[in-house]
């Protein structure tokens, strides 16, 4: 079933949108879930929980990509519940890709400062829009999807330590690029 | 720390590049410029794969077979004592079903054995003591994750656990279907019908005990209560009423719909309204902060876009719910920031109607946005759940009638 319909399925509030979202997206919701949490079960809650938001919130919403809606929302709160969940223990593939992201995360107190940050994620989009489409796919499904290594090389039919000195590569540009924009010592 | 920065980081990364990944693979969508592994060595490797899983597949169906036998056979118990128990599976999936059918013929009834049945008010109850009490909302995982939730949300320093006991002081444990029966009574006051009639023993709460010091997530002021009508196990709204801010009046309206009534300071009432489906037990829609007589005109040039802070000049009531927001519940504002479905609005009784001013974000200064501006004639305003509420409140109740 197309996305239309099964927007127009949720506005008609017929409880077979959730089935149909469900059968289309599930998969790659419950991947998305299970990519930053690790469990099984804590990602099939957060699908759910997610399926629960998308009702509640359309309508009035009416997203133009129903994908990308739910896989925000199964994000965000997985991410939540990830920071609850991170005290306790870690979970090895979504920290390890975190570890990686945090050389571009300036240390100084400039940090809490919400414009800053609104500027550094603005920044990460403009060079996520000047790199090759291949690079950008393995970066967002690596760092926003969370997906292993393994995952990212099988869905690109390429090996993994390609897509690990792919993102080493990426992470350097990413690091120039945002030293000359200022937001990072040369060191 | 770096870690946290460093979610909020991915999390901006664009949608569209989010969706160019998630969609990559999809629909013959796969030329990123990514090289496929192809060719002989692809072609050679096929037979011996299928073989294997071929294999792999008849070995799997077996034991997927067995153990869905297993699991069916313990769905079909799991929904039996849901069903026996008057209990509802609607909303659950079958994993959920089956944990809590688990949670439930181990812990609870562990602890349920060793407590004394007895009757409170006429229902009949477990009574326990507080250890096993707490022990018990604990095995419950629902109930633990909610206390945690409005521990973390509204006071930290609450505790939860202090919610379910009785007026008395007694802990005590009611099986479901007598549930709503018990919490009926935990309202031991007055109904007062007859419209002509003046409430004249109104309580007073203050905003410091209403809104802050025992709100443990009854109070949704600016939020529609409904959101948790069908929440199951759910605190009873009237049991902490009567406990923290008793009163001895409730009006019921010809319909036979109820309304609670509390003054509180800065001259303000508050009108809790109650649902229709569980009358008395729990309360429903929004709760009505009302402080200045003002009529619809009032607002006419409320519109999309404007602040809080603009509303507040015509109805400086609003600076109330400014303060619940951001300062009782702890999490609003990221309730803003994540573009949470749960409305946030401020509701306006009216001379001529009800005004409802949703607000979805906020703005530089931190002032939340008007996102829409809903006026009802008649009183009548959908709740979260899709039904219509009728809001209307006897004009002797409205505090400059007195």
């Amino acid at each position: 079933m197309d996305d239309d319909k099964i927007i127009d399925l949720l506005f008609e509030r017929s409880e077979q949108a959730i089935v149909e979202l469900s059968k289309k997206y599930g998969t790659v919701l419950l991947k998305t879930a299970g990519n930053i949490l690790n469990n099984k079960q804590d990602a099939e809650e957060c699908v759910n929980d997610a399926y629960l938001v998308v009702w509640n919130s359309v309508p009035p919403k009416r997203p133009k990509k129903l994908l990308v809606y739910t896989c925000g929302i199964v994000q965000k709160l997985a991410l939540k519940k990830y920071r609850t969940k991170s005290a306790q223990k870690r979970n090895g593939t979504f920290d390890l890709a975190l570890e990686e992201l945090e050389e571009f995360i300036p240390s100084n107190a400039l940090v809490e400062d919400e414009a800053l940050e609104n500027e550094l994620s603005k920044a990460v989009n403009e060079f996520l829009e000047k790199i090759k489409t291949a690079d950008r796919i393995a970066f967002v499904k690596r760092y926003r999807l969370g997906e292993s290594l393994t995952d990212i090389a099988g869905e690109l039919h390429t090996t993994e330590h390609s897509i690990s000195v792919r993102l080493y590569r990426i992470r350097k540009e990413l690091k120039k690029f945002l030293i000359k924009e200022g937001f990072l010592n040369e060191k | 720390m770096k870690n946290e920065k460093a979610i909020k980081l991915i999390s901006k990364i664009d949608d569209k590049y989010v969706d160019e990944a998630l969609s990559y693979g999809q629909d013959g969508n796969n030329e990123p410029g990514i090289e496929k592994k192809t060719g002989h060595r692809r072609v050679m490797n096929f037979r011996w794969v299928a073989a294997a899983a071929a294999v792999i597949l008849v070995v799997a169906a077996f034991s997927v077979a067995r153990n869905i036998s297993a699991e069916a056979k313990e769905y079909a118990a799991a929904v039996e004592y849901f069903k026996t128990n008057g209990m509802s599976t609607e909303g659950l999936s079958r994993t959920e079903i089956k944990e809590t059918y688990r949670r439930i013929i181990t812990t609870k009834e562990e602890i349920l054995a060793r407590s004394t049945k007895g009757t409170w008010a006429g229902v009949e109850v477990y009574k326990l003591s507080r250890e096993d009490y707490i022990l018990l909302l604990k095995a419950d995982k629902e109930i633990a994750a909610y206390a945690n939730y409005v521990r973390k949300r509204f006071n930290p320093d609450y505790d939860p656990y202090d919610v379910e006991i009785a007026p008395s002081g007694e802990y005590i444990y009611v099986p479901e279907p007598d549930r709503d029966v018990l919490y009926a009574k935990f309202f031991k006051g007055e109904y007062v019908t007859d419209p002509d009639v003046a409430i004249d023993n109104i309580p007073y709460s203050s905003f410091e005990d209403l809104l802050f010091n025992i709100n443990i997530g009854i109070i949704y002021l600016g939020q529609d209560s409904s959101v948790v009508e069908y929440n199951e196990p759910r605190h009873s709204d009237i049991g902490f009423l009567m406990r923290f801010c008793p009163t001895e009046v409730m009006r019921e309206r010809p319909d036979g719909t109820r309304y609670l009534i509390y003054d509180t300071d800065e001259n303000c009432r508050v009108f809790f309204m109650m649902s229709p489906d569980r009358p008395q037990a729990f309360t429903v829609g929004y709760p009505i902060l009302y402080k200045n007589k003002l009529c619809y005109a009032d607002f006419k040039d409320i519109k999309p876009g404007d602040t809080l802070t603009t509303v507040s000049q015509v109805d400086d009531a609003c600076e109330i719910y400014r303060r619940v927001w951001f300062e009782a519940y702890k999490f609003d504002k990221l309730g803003f920031e994540n573009n949470d479905p749960m409305r946030h609005s401020t509701i306006h009784y009216l001379t001529d109607g009800l005004l409802e001013i949703q607000y979805d974000k906020l703005n530089e200064d931190g002032d939340p946005v008007v996102k829409a501006v809903n006026y009802y004639p008649d009183y009548k305003m959908e709740t979260y759940t899709f039904k219509l509420l009728d809001y209307r409140i006897n004009p002797l109740d409205l505090p400059e009638s007195k």
